[in-house]
């Protein structure tokens, strides 16, 4: 299941940019996408954004459960929307509080799909760049390397961790543990036999861990060295450059009321 | 000259009662294989990690005594010096393994001290081909068995190019075949370069016959240290510490209270075993 | 009684993601047997055991246990009639006390108070552990969390016990406790299932063998015949004892005609081919 092991064993083009591209990019389309308002327009940016996902080689499965995911989300959001947007006319439902305009109701629809362009931008970074390259781009960027250990460390943990749950619930379950029965407060009673060894295991693996990093000369040397490292191509710098121009154009039109969309 | 000296060292952990390590003193010599054999909280993994400073640096307790590297006392020496020149590799594997590839795992250690690429990528090319994981550069460390995880986690100290290498149960977590690899490993370790190994484990079956040297520890103590023959002659005396005795030594044991072998043809390996049976049966003359 | 206790018949078995886990066993484990399943990480021995306590469904065929199939029982009925010691003890620990972790399952069975005061005391005296009754077992060395384990499951008392690596990172003390222990289980009468990579082992406290590749059954036979035939062990990846081996090698030499798997065997056999006693004279 896990989120964070999504990586695409493929070669598309985008699994050749250099990962800080990736990072930089979904940041200003997280940022771009707020200054858009135009429905036709964030249509097409989706648009344009899944054809892009697809081009990752991202398999079926996979993409639909993120897909999904954010649906759900939105979903929520847009019926959520209403109760506290009842801004114009025409009013579409008379509800007690529940008074949803059409006004209101596109702008629920704009949200939701800002919500999954800026998704997709994320989803992209995901499938195309391993763990250690992404982490490496943030440090590039600016993250302090010990930042960015543990978050490497944490990536590679938290599929290890879901899956040592549903190991743990086997073995409590043949020692007669129910978990799916009973009411809300027995079952979370139930899920202590399961949590405790989950967190014991994950401090045992943390300690195992600092030895092991001590051993391998952690902090040795505050000036390291890399041996597989992520390098900027003169067209990652080129991609860079126009996409943080359009992002500064984009969000300056719109700003000075020079365009509208 | 030995190449590792623990002098007079005791360690307690703080809040406890006994010392888990009292009064160790032992030499290592340069390019041997000693093999340190304990019981269930002997004090191994402590004693692993005394050599090359987690213990004191990162445990709280009291320490005494002295750990010295080519006679220098390693508590005065910089931290990047100790762990470049003693690689130690702990019991679990998969505590230890967390980059996308296997040769950026082993890399991660010399990347640590600052070395230039090209020493890297030697170091890389040199682990991978004592470890017997060539083959696999790019791999994932989560797609490997685990017999090959812990050659990986050994490849990943093995890149410091370290003196004297420290393995903690290596065998514990492996099933026959992981066993197998490693101890074939440690045989091309042997042959290829001078490099001091210290093992430790909780069965003498397998080992054995691989090392130059066992030291026995019982309860924090040693109580025990010489060649392979001379400390593996009582299978009783090794279950009481809590060691496992090879089953060949058992059967020697046996023989001889059965009165059809002498106490002194004890054997722990099938070669020995075998001469000494046949000779035994064979006439009975000579004793010997 | 020697009735059917498991009874598989055509089991199929593949994990949601596809792989194939378990392609058509056919297997009959009779009251009392003592069963060692071995072979390699993936082979689906565990897989095949997690079906006898109803963990998994087979995809295709039948498991009975005691004539019901496992899956249709829940939790604490099966937890009551199998016995599951999994392999990596810190996946069951969690209480305060080592007793409480003991009285876990008991209670979980519907056990009552005297009974359960009386088998804690009984179990933890048999794995050597009485005196760490008050002890929090997630303190305690990996060892010792083990033994803690072994004695909450066997306390259970179930009929059938399936132990994935009983002794795996013990030493030689707290082994043959749980040897012992196990033994014991099979003199009452329970039906043992023992996986395990070690054919020492093996050769101690199983009288049958089952040996799985590829998600099928290889070999079923006698632990003895299976373990003294190098040809069979070699065809499945698997390596005799060490004393199987020696006695192999000097087989010819001295008209072995036992099967030989333990060090009892090996020295009775040497006695046979030396007639008054074994102080002189040939085979």
């Amino acid at each position: 299941m896990a989120l964070v092991d999504i990586y695409v064993p493929k070669k598309s083009p985008l699994h050749g940019v250099d990962p800080r591209v990736k990072i930089i990019s979904a940041v200003l389309l997280t940022v771009v996408c707020f200054f858009i308002t135009d429905l036709v327009v964030l249509l097409s940016l989706l648009l344009y954004m899944q054809i892009l996902v697809w081009s990752t080689g991202v398999n079926l499965k996979t993409y639909s459960s993120s897909f999904w995911l954010v649906a759900r989300f939105s979903i929520i959001l847009m019926i959520v929307w209403p109760f506290f947007d009842q801004v114009g006319q025409p009013i579409l439902l008379d509800l007690w509080i529940y008074k949803p305009t059409l006004p209101a109701v596109l702008r629920a629809l704009a949200i939701a799909m800002r919500i999954f362009i800026i998704a997709s931008g994320w989803l992209i970074l995901l499938l195309t760049t391993r763990h250690g390259q992404l982490v490496r781009g943030f440090v590039k960027l600016g993250l302090p390397y010990d930042f960015g250990i543990s978050l490497s460390i944490a990536l590679r943990y938290l599929p290890n961790f879901l899956g040592t749950i549903d190991q743990i619930k086997e073995a409590q379950a043949s020692r007669g543990l129910e978990s799916s029965r009973g009411n809300f407060v027995k079952r979370a009673r139930n899920m202590i036999p399961v949590l405790i060894p989950t967190f014991a295991i994950a401090f045992r693996a943390i300690e195992g861990l600092s030895e092991a990093l001590h051993s391998r000369g952690y902090g040795a040397n505050p000036a390291r060295t890399y041996y597989r490292d992520i390098n900027m191509t003169v067209y990652d710098s080129i991609a860079v450059a126009l996409i943080v121009s359009v992002a500064a154009l984009a969000v300056v039109s719109k700003v000075l009321g020079i365009a509208d969309f | 000259m030995s190449v590792l000296s623990i002098v007079g060292m005791s360690f307690r952990y703080r809040g406890q009662s006994a010392a888990t390590l009292q009064d160790i003193s032992l030499d290592i010599e340069r390019g041997e294989i000693i093999t340190i054999l304990g019981g269930d909280g002997a004090g191994k993994s402590t004693l692993c990690k005394t050599l090359n400073g987690i213990v004191p640096d990162q445990e709280k307790g009291e320490f005494s005594g002295a750990v010295l590297l080519d006679g220098r006392n390693i508590k005065n020496l910089p931290r990047s010096e100790v762990v470049s020149r003693i690689g130690l590799a702990i019991q679990d594997p998969e505590a230890q393994l967390f980059t996308d590839s296997v040769e950026e795992e082993v890399a991660f250690a010399p990347e640590n001290l600052g070395l230039p690429w090209s020493e890297i990528d030697s170091r890389v090319r040199r682990a991978l081909s004592v470890t017997g994981l060539a083959s696999l550069p790019t791999k994932s460390p989560s797609a490997l068995s685990g017999g090959q995880k812990q050659r990986l986690a050994i490849a990943s100290v093995i890149s410091l190019l370290p003196s004297v290498l420290v393995l903690d149960e290596p065998l514990s977590m492996l099933d026959p075949r992981g066993r197998a690899e490693l101890l074939a490993m440690l045989d091309s370790l042997k042959q290829e370069r001078s490099m001091t190994v210290i093992l430790t484990s909780n069965s003498a079956e397998e080992i054995a016959v691989k090392c130059d040297r066992i030291a026995l520890l019982d309860r924090g103590r040693l109580v025990g240290v010489g060649r392979p023959e001379e400390i593996l002659t009582s299978p009783d005396r090794l279950e009481s510490i809590g060691v496992e005795p090879p089953q060949l030594l058992e059967l020697s044991a046996l023989l001889s209270s059965e009165k059809l072998l002498n106490r002194e043809q004890a054997f722990f390996d099938e070669e020995t075993g075998a001469g000494r049976i046949l000779s035994a049966i064979g006439g009975r003359g000579g004793g010997r | 009684m020697n009735q059917s206790h498991v009874s598989i018949s055509g089991l199929k078995f593949s994990y949601p993601d596809g792989t194939q886990a378990i392609r058509g066993v056919d297997l009959e484990i009779r009251h009392g047997e003592r069963i060692g399943l071995a072979g390699e990480n993936g082979s689906g021995k565990t897989t095949l055991c997690k079906h006898m306590n109803g963990l998994l469904s087979p995809s295709a065929g039948r498991i009975l246990v005691d004539g019901r199939e496992a899956s249709s029982l829940g939790a604490s009925e099966i937890a009551a009639k199998v016995g599951y010691l999994f392999q990596n003890p810190d996946h069951q620990l969690f209480c305060s006390t080592v007793r409480e972790e003991v009285e876990f399952g008991l209670r979980n069975i519907g056990l009552g108070a005297d009974e359960i005061g009386r088998r804690v005391a009984r179990y933890l005296e048999m794995l050597g552990i009485s005196h760490l009754a008050e002890h929090p077992p997630l303190a305690l060395s990996l060892g010792l969390r083990r033994l803690v384990t072994v004695a909450s499951v066997l306390a259970m008392e179930q009929e059938l016990l399936i132990l994935d690596e009983p002794i795996a990172w013990l030493d030689a003390k707290q082994k043959a406790s749980v040897v012992g222990a196990i033994r014991q289980a099979g003199t009452e009468g329970r039906t043992t299932v023992v996986i395990s990579h070690n054919m020492k082992l093996m050769a101690e406290l199983t009288d049958r063998l089952i040996v799985m590749t590829g998600g099928s059954i290889r070999l079923d036979g006698k632990t003895k015949d299976i373990l003294s035939d190098p040809a069979a062990m070699a065809s499945v990846g698997l390596v005799s004892p060490p004393v199987t081996l020696l006695a192999e090698s000097i087989k010819d030499a001295l008209h072995f005609t036992r099967r030989i798997d333990t060090n009892e065997d090996f020295v009775s056999a040497l006695r046979e081919r030396m007639p008054g006693g074994g102080t002189r004279g040939t085979g």
